[in-house]
Order: structure tokens, then C-alpha cells, then sequence
């Protein structure tokens, strides 16, 4: 029995770690991994409701480069974990920190001078941007030798349409990753109500995710990179 | 001091190995098999006693289960056996173990080795001559043949000593019936007043315990002082349960006769605090022991400073004691001597298969300077930063 993969997450909210755990055991192949989800020190009082699940990973970053007091990467939290995966989705690039009052002191980057989003496609210019403030949240100018950066393009949902709904006609579009429609597609399908994401939805459709995720490779680009980026780093059994 | 212990097949257990010092501290979400580790001891330190079976389980303090449960079913295939082992310095104890699945039969034993370096002082396996029974232990009979002081009879005897206390508010205060009574303290904290009495009186002999009692003191900061005393002599309510003899407080800020209070009256981290001083202090107490849960009642900072004296009762003691703790509390971790070697934190998490991993956290010089700024394990942990967390 080979030793578990230790796989840390720092996303958005609970049904992204849903979406990436069914992806992480498909690329793991029966390898058995220990998960943990990770989150900053937030008090939900103070939250607004406004802000998105990506300003809790903006804090947690941020809470990274205070702790370390030095390079980001120089944090335990990655000598403690075989990979840390931090994911937000692509759809953060046309925010503004101006947008959310709770953000103090924000870097000096795009999404402070205007926002990061670029024409799409490719998906790719916009989450190359959107990686690069990413990195700068944690005072990092490349990728820490232990994190996989997960930026799906528009967002995560991107990927359950393509996984559990392969017959949809904006599924099978090759510009998928640059469509804003999937999150109504969600609602349509019953996985999202009231704008809300429903959890048991989600854990109820992960082995359908985890047995769709080739074709959600094949189909979107950063779910590839993701793919290659997270496998590099998996330890030997 | 038993410095390693492998489990195998044994519930979440499916194969785990921990290097233990003299305190261990394991943390993690619930269900993560924290109390799996302590039970697996507890059947282990069964098996080194000779029998197993749900009455020495349940006195030890093993939650009696449901036999099919006590086999890990991961695969397919059910494993043959559930396998422990305990090595101390020089000597090791192995065991693999077919438990019933009727309640009432005794588990059996399939194979033993008592080993001490590299000798072998006894052995069994299914192909033994003589067909001894399987269902009684080879190595408790041989190590009583053993010289005292024998490395590999103090490894048994260890052993064979271990117990999990669980202590409870009801039982402490007296008000319920302690189920599993032994000396000095049941394993629910039954006996706690007649222990304190035994431990406040050894201390003219016995400075650690002096020193105990004193700190125990200093962590109850409502009170001028503490004892027993016989139940006919205290003020005390009806609902009181009828203990012959009870806690007896003195509290520090209310006036001369009317001042003094039971254990049934005061706040139960108090009576938590002296639970925890008499197992690392009274004479009686077992040299193995688990406490589970280890933290009711207790507020924050006064948990910090607890675990911080208790580390330091039991490093000090004059007879080797070694504990294992299962705690919720993050402020526990920020009492921890960890720079110590004795002292071990782990967490603990189920994998993704649903096996039970339990990991050292190791103390390093980063993990010092950020706790320096403020950074301490405490939040790192709430963060997720040293695992052991649900997904909540």
C-alpha cells in the first residue's frame, strides 16, 4: 500500500473542494490521499455578504506572506502537505478590490488599477493574469515548488457541465471556457437554487465528475493544466 | 517506555505506526480514530495480560463494539487478523488476534512474540506443537518467568497496565456512579475525593506530589484551598450523590462560614484540574494511560496552562510515566512543551479511502519564529495548516 498523498485545498467554498477532490482522485488513480481544506483566520461576522468565496483565498494569500515574513513559499504549510492546491475561478478576473470594502491595503496589481480580464479566447490570457495577481497576493512572482494554482476558466462550474452533462449543446462547444452561462445551467439542472450551490447536489454527482474528468480534460484547457501541474508534483507511491 | 506501536486491520486502523515519547498529544476532527489508537492499545495491553475478551476490554476503558466493526473492511477481502505490536528500548511485543464474532467467546490468539533484542523469549504461531490454547496469552505466562527488571517483562508489564480514562462531569462531582472503579481514580474520575486525600497526604514524602498539589492549586484561582472530606461534614445538597467522602473547596472570596463548598457545588474545571494532578502524581497511578477527551469543561487559557503543568507532572515524575491525550482544544497545543522531545503532538485524519493517518507535527525553527509573531499552532491549526480538521 503506497503512502497517501497528502493534498492540501485552499478554495472558494465547499463545492469547489467537492469538484476538486472527485478530479484529484481520478488523477490519483486509486492512490488513497489525505485531503485537508484549508481556510484563512475569518470571522464570518465581519464578512460581508457581498464578498465571494475568492476573498477568502485573497486572505488566506495574504495571511501566508504574514506568517512567513519572507517568501510565501517558505511557509510550513508546504513542507507539511505534498502539494498545496489554490484555487480561484478565472471569473474573479473582472473584480476590483475597490468592490469589497473588507480588503485592506490591497498589492498595487491589475485587479487594483482596473481589472485582469482579457478577451476570451484563448482562456488562457485571462488566467495567466489572474495567476499572476494570484501569485502576488502571496508575494510570489513564480509558482511555490509545492502549490498547484487551479484557475478554471470562467469558473469551476465550467467543469461540472462538461462532466455531467456532456450532451448539453454549450458542453460540447470548443468555447466552453468562455462562457458565462454555466452557472444558469446549473440552476437548470438542479445543482444550484436560489443562487445557491447545493452541497448535496454536488457530493451526490462527484463520482460522475471523477469518472468524466478525461473528457473535462480534453475539453477545458486549465483543467489540463491543472491535471499536469498537480501530477508533476505527486510524490512516488 | 513502549516508543513505537503498529496497528493493523484494527477499525479506521489500517496500518499505522506512531513513535511515541512520554506525553502524546493527538488532535483531530471527530471520527478521525483518535479513541481507535487509545482502543487498539487497550486491546493490546490485553493481549500482553493473557485474555481478551469485552469484560477486560470494557475494564480498560475500550468501548465494547460490535464484533464485525472490529476488523478494518477496506477491501474486499476481509484481513485474517487484526495485528499489534509495542517495541520499547531494547524489547517488542507482537501479536495478531482472530476476535469472535459471538459477544460472549474470548478473542483467540493466532501468533505472539516476545522478543527481547534480537533473543526470542517466546513465540506461537497456528503450527505450534502441543496446541496450548488460543485463548489465553503465551507471553503473560513466560514473562512472569522472567527475571524483575527484565526488559521485556517491563514492556509487558507496561502493558498490561494501560487503561483510557474518560473522565465525566457526574462522576467527578460524585453524582453519578463511577462504572469502571480502580485505584486511585475510576476510569470515568469515580474516587476522585479519596484520591486527592491520598495525594495532599503523600506529599510530605514525595515532592513531586508536593508540587502537584501546589500547581493545582494555582490553576483553581477561586480557591484559598482544597481537600476531602467526609460527605456528614460538608454542607451539602440533596441532590448530592452519596459519596462517602467529597471534594472539599475553599473558596477565596466568600466570608469565613460560609465559604466552604463540594464538589457537587464547584465548577467543574476544578474538579478536571485535580483529576488530571492525581494521574500524574498519585503513586497508584498506572505508568501507561490514555486520557480521552481530556479537556470538558476546561476554559481556554485554563486548559493551556493545565496541559502545560500536566506535561511537566509527568516528565518530572519519580516513577516513568507515559500518557497519551486525545484533545479538541486548540489552546491545549499552545501549552505544549513541544520543543521537548518527550512531548508529541500528532494530528489526526481520515484519508480519502476513509483510513486513519496520524502524523507527527514536528516543531520546527520556522513554526517557533511565527509563533514568536503571534502565529502560534494553535491557529495554524483552527487554519488547517497542520491537518487533523474536518471539512466543514
Amino acid at each position: 500500500m503506497s503512502k497517501p498523498v497528502k493534498v492540501a485545498f485552499v478554495m472558494e467554498g465547499s463545492t469547489d473542494f467537492v469538484v476538486l477532490r472527485a478530479a484529484v482522485r481520478a488523477l490519483l488513480n486509486g492512490r488513497d490521499f489525505e485531503p485537508t481544506s484549508v481556510w484563512p483566520e475569518l470571522d464570518e461576522n465581519l464578512r460581508p455578504k457581498a464578498e465571494g468565496g475568492w476573498g477568502a483565498v485573497y486572505k488566506w494569500c495574504r495571511q501566508l506572506l504574514e506568517q512567513a515574513d519572507g517568501p510565501a513559499r517558505d511557509n510550513p504549510v508546504f513542507a507539511m502537505n505534498d502539494m498545496v492546491v489554490i484555487q480561484v475561478d478565472a471569473d474573479v478576473a473582472r473584480a476590483r478590490y475597490s468592490d469589497y470594502k473588507s480588503i485592506k491595503n490591497p498589492p498595487d496589481d491589475e485587479l487594483f488599477r482596473h481589472t485582469c480580464e482579457k478577451p476570451c479566447p484563448p482562456p488562457s490570457d485571462t488566467t495567466n493574469a489572474l495567476r499572476t495577481v494570484m501569485l502576488g497576493w502571496m508575494g510570489e512572482t513564480a509558482v511555490p515548488p509545492k502549490a498547484v494554482l487551479c484557475t478554471p476558466s470562467k469558473s469551476i462550474e465550467t467543469w461540472v457541465v462538461v462532466a455531467l452533462f456532456p450532451d448539453d449543446k454549450d458542453a460540447k462547444s470548443p468555447k466552453i471556457e468562455c462562457w458565462w452561462g454555466t452557472e444558469p445551467r446549473l440552476r437548470k439542472y438542479g445543482l444550484i437554487k436560489s443562487g445557491q450551490k447545493l452541497i448535496d447536489k454536488y457530493r451526490a454527482n462527484e463520482q460522475g465528475i471523477q469518472d468524466a474528468w478525461p473528457d473535462v480534460r480534453a475539453k477545458c484547457t486549465e483543467a489540463e493544466r491543472f491535471s499536469t501541474d498537480f501530477l508533476a508534483l505527486v510524490p512516488a507511491g | 517506555m513502549i516508543n513505537k506501536l503498529t496497528v493493523e486491520s484494527f477499525k479506521t486502523l489500517e496500518k499505522v505506526e506512531v513513535e511515541l515519547g512520554t506525553v502524546n498529544v493527538f488532535v483531530g476532527a471527530n471520527g478521525s480514530g483518535k479513541s481507535n489508537l487509545l482502543e487498539a492499545l487497550g486491546v493490546l495491553a490485553s493481549a500482553a495480560d493473557g485474555k481478551v475478551d469485552d469484560q477486560v476490554l470494557l475494564n480498560r476503558g475500550v468501548r465494547p463494539g460490535v464484533p464485525e466493526l472490529y476488523k478494518s473492511a477496506f477491501q474486499e477481502k476481509l484481513p485474517q487478523h487484526i495485528y499489534f505490536a509495542a517495541h520499547n528500548e531494547k524489547s517488542s511485543y507482537e501479536v495478531s488476534l482472530l476476535n469472535p464474532l459471538e459477544v460472549t467467546r474470548p478473542w483467540r490468539f493466532k501468533t505472539e512474540l516476545l522478543m527481547r533484542g534480537h533473543d526470542k523469549v517466546t513465540s506461537r504461531s497456528p503450527r505450534l506443537k502441543g496446541n496450548p490454547n488460543t485463548e489465553r496469552g503465551l507471553a503473560a505466562l513466560e514473562a512472569l518467568k522472567l527475571k524483575k527488571g527484565d526488559g521485556a517483562r517491563r514492556l509487558l508489564e507496561q502493558l498490561q497496565e494501560f487503561v483510557i480514562f474518560s473522565p465525566t462531569t457526574p462522576v467527578l462531582r460524585g453524582t453519578s456512579p463511577e462504572t469502571k472503579p480502580r485505584q486511585p481514580v475510576g476510569l470515568h474520575g469515580g474516587r476522585l475525593p479519596e484520591a486527592v486525600h491520598e495525594l495532599l497526604r503523600s506529599r510530605k514524602d514525595n515532592p513531586q506530589a508536593k508540587k502537584a498539589c501546589s500547581e493545582a492549586l494555582a490553576l483553581i484561582d477561586w480557591a484559598r484551598q482544597y481537600g476531602s472530606a467526609a460527605a456528614v461534614d460538608m454542607p451539602l445538597s440533596a441532590a448530592a450523590g452519596a459519596s462517602p467522602r467529597v471534594i472539599r473547596f475553599v473558596d477565596r472570596y466568600m466570608r469565613e462560614g460560609r465559604n466552604v463548598l463540594s464538589g457537587y457545588d464547584a465548577s467543574e474545571g476544578a474538579l478536571y484540574v485535580l483529576f488530571l494532578a492525581v494521574l500524574a502524581a498519585h503513586q497508584d497511578s498506572p505508568h501507561l494511560f490514555a486520557v480521552d477527551n481530556a479537556d470538558h469543561g476546561l476554559n481556554p487559557r485554563l486548559a493551556k496552562t493545565l496541559f502545560k503543568q500536566f506535561c511537566g507532572w509527568i516528565l518530572e515524575s519519580p516513577e516513568p510515566r507515559q500518557v497519551l491525550v486525545t484533545t479538541h482544544n486548540p489552546q491545549v497545543l499552545d501549552g505544549l512543551p513541544l520543543r521537548d522531545d518527550r512531548v508529541r503532538l500528532f494530528t489526526v485524519a481520515r484519508t480519502d479511502a476513509g483510513r486513519t493517518s496520524i502524523r507527527r507535527v514536528e516543531i520546527t525553527d520556522k513554526l517557533l519564529e511565527m509563533a514568536e509573531k503571534g502565529w502560534t499552532l494553535s491557529r495554524l491549526w483552527i487554519m488547517g495548516h497542520i491537518g487533523g480538521m474536518p471539512h466543514v
